[in-house]
């Protein structure tokens, strides 16, 4: 099994990840979409940590899975508040600060 | 023929002796290992409920369920059938692909935490050395919390596909309670993971030989039975399944097949969690300590095991049932005030001790007389703080005595309660106005005078 | 050294195709619940591969944390607040969507084209490593606690900071003093008005609906009994079909009188 089947597929997450974040307008799917790529590159790390032999990528997923999990409350408080006070989750209607 | 995923797979790092004996199973002792068990499962749950309505019923003074079977006992079956052959209803709201899904999943991951129980050493089957287990990790207690956070996905997602109020209401609570209560069972975890110094089963059961858990980590324990009734929604924690208050939680638009598999999914938590507790705090397999020692060491040998697991089981499954026919129904935020302000700041305490006297333990220290010495200290301070108050403590203040100002509960001619004041006086006069309706309309309501009784 | 193996192979090629498909559902799928069903199948699927590349406290990590408890987040925030799953069709960058598209496919197709071009070396394999400190989750924490400590103190840290930001954006003001379950209950004696629980609709021989008052003693029909919002359409059935066939049976059955 060639690491380069793990890095292709994770880079095929990311990828889609990426055009979610870009092509959908609900705050909550844009949101998983994130999501998805942090989890594409968690699976990057594991594979290099398998292929270089020592645990620190795996140490360093970990870390970016409580980065991840920190994010999405904030970020859901955020999507909360936002859809509590303007009715919509929508991220087009939150333009207030645009110039 | 061992198996093909060796090598750099999970059991690679299977240092521990015990670990070691997994992962060589010829491919049919591994069918009929698990087979038996789910074939266990099942009937063991069918049991179960017959078992709790007979207990519950003994409980209450009554007979209970005794037609079908000898005592009762093919109730459960024929529950089954009936469910099985019941009209199979989906709601016109309803999203039918998460509707049918919901109970799949709630079932699959109840059964799934059964694959790392441990229920005895190693035994001879048809000529091969195997161990009564399906399987083990270095990480198997978190497979099990992993596989029961599976099966809140089930009920989270049937309260919102059934379409309608109550179900989502009762389906969201339910969630909140179960994850609110899988974490102080993990913090519960943590202190016997400190004291066996692994995280797989097998290693836990073979830790506890000398002394139960459930006796040295006595507040994990106390935790931990808490927890573990918090996590399945079972009296008297299940105000999301409470009729009067949500109808039928989650599981209200349910019916037939699917409704039999969420029952069937709680009674399989339940033992599972049950399970869960005598692998932990209980000794697993091994037999109470006059039995494996000095009386009959051949208790823990062979076959013999499987017996006392299941005396544990039982018992812990009885303490369920004693719970749910005793204790009445706490309200929703009393149980979530519990969970998260007392149990868990309890358990996250109890660990940092355990943390302390690992510890110290590991560097050498002796650790028996620091905690004496501690436990001392403890004691001291309770006793003069309890001293302090019942000094402090202020005399009780007479109160006054209440007038009895004179009060006719008939008065209106309806009976009326005394009002914070009145002491009711008993007077023999006799009820002087009848009570009777209004006479309008088609229905008339006769009633008798009623005079001096005098018989 | 490449020590995998046929099962590894096998779960690879089946498990690779149902998560790019899954996660293409994620970002297609109408509604946002199914998104969200999606996006746990990814991650399972995620912690199987962790699994089989010798990260089995990776693995059930993912499960119990990501799968566990930050998709079930996200399906709360999806229930309770109702956030409104569809998008709005009206774009308002036009175009924006097949300029999205092509710029994602530009974007796959240079990341592939960049590991096409890197040159990896076969796995080394994490057998060493794993049994250097006695096992996976004791090798992993022989890192965290030594050389890493400091991070993992700033990500502790970090949660206790976004619980708090959490706490802080949710908050709502009370404005009044919350009142307990007594200081309700002596209000609504208080104020008068109905403080026993309201009776129930009627039940009848031919009908048992929410729309049949219950009687009185006196045999008018009682207000109380049906939902002021049926009364209010109207569609409050009269009892006197079921109050007549009573009386009558009763004329027949010459038992006590009606007048």
């Amino acid at each position: 099994m060639n690491p380069a089947n793990y890095l292709y597929l994770s880079a095929l997450l990311f990828t889609i990840g990426a055009a979610g974040v870009l092509m959908r307008r609900n705050a909550i799917i844009v949101f998983m979409c994130v999501e998805l790529m942090l989890n594409a590159a968690n699976l990057t790390f594991v594979t290099f940590a398998r292929q270089h032999g020592n645990l620190e990528g795996q140490i360093i997923a970990l870390f970016v899975m409580v980065v991840a999990a920190a994010e999405v409350v904030v970020g859901l408080a955020i999507i909360v508040t936002m859809q509590r006070t303007r009715r919509s989750a929508s991220v087009d209607d939150a333009h207030l600060l645009k110039y | 023929m061992s198996s093909s995923v060796s090598g750099d797979l999970i059991l690679a790092d299977a240092d521990g002796t015990h670990l070691a004996q997994f992962g060589h199973d010829v491919w049919w002792i591994m069918l009929i290992k698990v087979v038996v068990i789910f074939a266990f499962l099942m009937v063991f749950t069918l049991f179960t409920i017959i078992f709790e309505r007979r207990a519950v019923s003994w409980m209450q003074q009554r007979v209970g369920p005794n037609r079908v079977g000898p005592q009762g006992s093919l109730q459960s079956l024929a529950d089954g059938v009936k469910l099985m052959l019941k009209e199979d209803i989906v709601p016109k709201a309803a999203d039918k692909a998460i509707f049918v899904i919901a109970p799949v999943i709630s079932a699959t991951g109840a059964f799934l935490a059964f694959a790392v129980i441990p229920i005895g050493p190693e035994v001879s089957i048809f000529g091969e050395r195997t161990v009564l287990q399906v399987t083990d990790t270095p990480v198997a207690v978190l497979f099990i919390l992993a596989s029961s956070s599976a099966a809140i996905y089930g009920i989270v997602l049937a309260g919102w596909s059934s379409g309608s109020t109550y179900p989502l209401l009762g389906g969201l609570r339910s969630t909140a309670q179960m994850i609110s209560y899988e974490l102080a069972m993990s913090l519960s975890f943590v202190a016997v993971f400190l004291y066996a110094g692994s995280m797989s089963t097998s290693e836990i059961v073979a830790a506890q030989e000398d002394l139960w858990y459930g006796i040295a980590l006595l507040p994990s324990f106390v935790v931990y039975l808490i927890a573990m009734v918090g996590e399945t929604n079972r009296p008297p924690f299940d105000l999301p399944e409470a009729e009067g208050e949500l109808v039928g939680g989650f599981h209200t638009e349910y019916s037939s097949i699917k409704f039999a598999l969420f029952f069937l999914g709680e009674y399989i938590a339940l033992i599972t969690v049950s399970a869960l507790a005598v692998t932990l705090f209980l000794g697993g397999w091994m037999a109470p300590w006059p039995l494996g020692g000095p009386i009959w060491p051949g208790a823990n040998e062979n076959w013999f095991p499987v017996l006392w697991f299941l005396g544990k089981l039982l018992t812990l499954v009885f303490v369920f049932i004693w719970l749910r026919g005793t204790l009445p129904r706490m309200r929703y935020d009393q149980f979530m005030a519990l969970g998260w302000k007392i149990l868990i700041p309890v358990s996250i305490g109890w660990i940092l001790l355990v943390a302390t006297i690992q510890a110290l333990r590991n560097e050498g220290y002796e650790v028996r007389n620091i905690v004496l010495v501690a436990a001392g200290v403890l004691a001291a301070l309770l006793l003069v703080t309890w001293v302090w108050e019942v000094v402090r403590a202020k005399p009780p203040e007479d109160e006054p005595v209440a007038e009895a100002v004179e009060f006719d509960p008939f008065a209106g001619g309806y009976p009326v309660p005394p009002m914070p004041g009145q002491v009711p006086v008993l007077v023999s006069t006799p009820v002087s106005t009848p009570v009777s309706f209004s006479t309008s309309g088609q229905h008339r309501v006769e009633m008798v005078e009623r005079g001096d009784t005098d018989a | 050294m490449g020590n995998t193996s046929n099962g590894e192979a096998v779960l690879f090629w089946i498990l690779a195709p149902i998560t790019v498909l899954a996660a293409l559902a994620v970002v297609g799928s109408k509604k946002a619940v199914h998104s969200a069903l999606w996006m746990a199948m990814v991650m399972v699927n995620l912690a199987m591969f962790f699994a089989v590349q010798s990260a089995p406290f990776l693995a059930v990590a993912q499960v119990v944390v990501y799968t566990g408890a930050v998709m079930i987040l996200f399906l709360f925030v999806l229930m309770l607040i109702g956030v409104d799953s569809s998008d709005s069709l009206v774009e308002t960058i036009r175009g924006q969507r097949i300029a999205a598209m092509l710029a994602g496919i530009g974007f796959g197709v240079l990341m592939i084209a960049g590991i096409g071009n890197a040159s990896v070396d076969d796995f080394n394999g994490l057998t060493a490593a794993n049994s250097a400190q006695g096992g996976n989750v004791e090798g992993l924490a022989a890192l965290i606690f030594t050389r890493y400590v400091f991070a993992f103190e700033a990500i502790g840290a970090l949660l206790i900071t976004a619980a708090l930001g959490a706490m802080v954006l949710a908050h709502r003001e009370e404005i009044g003093e919350k009142l307990n379950q007594k200081a309700l209950s002596i209000q609504r004696f208080k104020d008068g008005g109905i403080v026993t629980p309201l009776p129930a609709p009627g039940v009848y021989a031919r009908h048992n609906a929410v729309d049949m008052p219950a009687l009185l003693p006196d045999g008018t029909a009682s207000e109380l009994s049906v939902s002021p919002v049926l009364r209010a359409r109207g569609d409050v059935l009269e009892p006197d079909d079921s109050v007549a066939a009573e009386a009558s049976q009763r004329a027949q059955l010459g038992k006590g009188s009606s007048s």
